[in-house]
C-alpha cells in the first residue's frame, strides 16, 4: 500500500461543502446571484469571528442557518424600505419552517406547486418567464399576447402567490382559491 | 392557446397600477439576469410579490448552485481571515477548542476530523491542503477479503474517512470517496470503470486519477491492512 496517507481531506472540502448548502439556503430566498454572494459572503466571514470566541462548536451548523436567516430578513428589510411589511408577515413568506437545509428544496417543491395550481394562463406566462427565462416580450410572441399583457397577467400570478404565502401546503391539483386581499394603498 | 380564458377564477384584487406592473416587470428581468433590482419596493404588496416572486426562481433546475469561482475565492478569503484572526490573539487558540468548533464545519458530507485537522492548521499558517492526518487515525474493519469480486467496489465509511474499496488487478485498494473538487459524494460508475462526482461531473479513474471536470487533484488513497481474513481501512476517529 503505497501513496498519501488516510484521510488526506483539504480544508476546502469542508468550507465548500457549507458554504455551498448555505448559499443554495440564501439564493432560494433572495431569487438571484450577486445578492446570495453577498449575504453569503457576510455570513461565513461572521463565522470566522464566531469560530475565533473560542466556541464549543457543537452548533455552527445550526448558527449558520440563523445568521443566513437574519441576514436574509435584512435583505428584504432593505428592499423594501418604506413598504412597512410587519416582521411576522416577511417570515411567513419567506420560511417554510426553522429547518434550514432543508428549506431550498421545500422553496423548490413549494414553487413547483404554485406554478401547476395558478390560473393556466397565469401559470403559463410564469413558467415561460421562470423556466425559460423570457422576457415580457418573448412571452407574449410565444403566447400571442402583448408584452403589456403579459406584464398585468404575471403581476396578477405574482399577487395570488403572494395572498397565499408559503403554506399551507397546497394539493397540487387545486387551483389557488381567492384570498382576502391585503393591499394597503 | 392565444385567448384568454382564465376567468374561473377571479383575480381577488383590483387591477395592479401602470407604475406596479413595470415595477414587477424590472424585478423579474433583474433576478432572471442574477442581479439585484434597481428599485426597491414602494408597497407592501410590491414588496410581498417581490419576495414571492425571488422564491419562484427555484422553479428552474440548478439556479441556485453556488458558482465554483465564488466558492474558490470565499474560501480564500474566509483562510485569510482566519489566519489574520489567529495571528492577533493575545493567546493561541486551544488546540481542541478550535477543533471542536471546527468539526462542525465538515457534517456536511462525511468529512470528518481530516477536515478540522486541515482547518486546524491552516490555522497554523500550513499549507492548507493535503494534510496528513497525524495522530488521530484508526484501523476500521471495512470488508471481508474475499468480499469484493475481482473488478468490484465496495463503499465503506472508516470513520471520518468516506472510501472506495477496490478489487483491480489481482490486489485491494482503496481510495477517498469524496471529489477534489468541492467535496461531493462520489457515485460509482461500474459500467464505465470510473468513479463520477453527480455535482460537477467530474470523472476520475479507479485508480483514482482525475479524468475529467474541475477535479484538481486525484483522490487520495486511503491505507489498508489484512488481518484475519477481514480488510482493516485506516480513517480518522470521529471525535476530538
Amino acid at each position: 500500500m503505497s501513496g498519501r496517507p488516510a484521510g488526506t481531506v483539504t480544508l476546502g472540502s469542508a468550507f465548500q461543502e457549507n458554504a455551498a448548502k448555505i448559499y443554495t439556503f440564501i439564493y432560494a430566498k433572495v431569487g438571484n446571484r450577486a445578492a446570495a454572494e453577498d449575504l453569503t459572503s457576510q455570513v461565513f466571514l461572521k463565522a470566522v469571528r464566531w469560530l475565533a470566541e473560542d466556541r464549543s462548536g457543537d452548533s455552527i451548523r445550526s448558527w449558520l442557518y440563523t445568521t443566513a436567516r437574519s441576514a436574509i430578513a435584512d435583505y428584504w428589510r432593505e428592499q423594501s424600505e418604506r413598504a412597512q411589511v410587519p416582521l411576522e408577515e416577511f417570515e411567513h413568506l419567506l420560511f417554510h419552517g426553522s429547518d434550514g437545509p432543508a428549506e431550498s428544496r421545500r422553496t423548490r417543491e413549494w414553487a413547483q406547486r404554485v406554478l401547476a395550481a395558478l390560473p393556466e394562463r397565469e401559470g403559463e406566462v410564469l413558467r415561460l418567464r421562470f423556466l425559460k427565462g423570457y422576457s415580457a416580450a418573448e412571452v407574449g410572441l410565444a403566447l400571442g399576447l402583448t408584452a403589456g399583457n403579459v406584464r398585468v397577467i404575471q403581476t396578477r400570478a405574482l399577487r395570488r402567490a403572494a395572498a397565499i404565502g408559503l403554506g399551507p401546503t397546497l394539493d397540487g391539483s387545486e387551483k389557488i382559491e381567492e384570498k382576502e386581499g391585503r393591499d394597503e394603498r | 392557446m392565444s385567448d384568454e380564458r382564465d376567468h374561473a377564477t377571479p383575480d381577488p384584487r383590483p387591477s395592479p397600477s401602470l407604475e406596479e406592473v413595470v415595477g414587477v416587470d424590472g424585478f423579474l428581468d433583474a433576478i432572471l439576469d442574477e442581479r439585484p433590482p434597481e428599485t426597491i419596493a414602494h408597497t407592501g404588496d410590491e414588496a410581498r410579490v417581490r419576495i414571492v416572486a425571488a422564491q419562484l426562481r427555484l422553479a428552474a433546475d440548478g439556479v441556485e448552485e453556488a458558482r465554483p469561482e465564488f466558492l474558490a475565492s470565499l474560501q480564500r478569503t474566509v483562510e485569510q481571515e482566519l489566519r489574520k484572526q489567529g495571528s492577533a490573539r493575545r493567546r493561541p487558540l486551544s488546540r481542541m477548542g478550535f477543533l471542536r468548533a471546527a468539526a462542525t464545519f465538515a457534517g456536511g458530507a462525511g468529512i470528518g476530523v481530516a477536515s478540522v485537522e486541515a482547518v486546524a492548521a491552516a490555522h497554523q499558517e500550513a499549507r492548507p491542503h493535503d494534510l496528513v492526518v497525524a495522530g488521530n487515525d484508526r484501523w476500521y474493519a471495512v470488508a471481508r477479503v474475499d468480499e469484493v469480486p475481482p473488478g468490484g467496489t465496495k463503499p465503506f465509511t472508516a470513520g471520518g474517512v468516506m472510501g472506495f474499496l477496490m478489487n483491480d488487478s489481482g490486489g485491494l485498494r482503496a481510495v477517498s470517496a469524496i471529489c477534489t473538487h468541492m467535496g461531493c459524494r462520489l457515485k460509482t460508475d461500474q459500467a464505465a470503470g470510473e468513479l463520477r462526482c453527480l455535482c460537477h461531473d467530474s470523472r476520475f479513474n479507479r485508480q483514482g486519477e482525475v479524468l475529467s471536470g474541475m477535479a484538481p487533484s486525484s483522490l487520495p488513497e486511503i491505507a489498508l491492512r489484512m488481518d484475519g481474513g477481514v480488510v482493516y481501512a485506516l480513517g480518522t476517529r470521529e471525535t476530538v
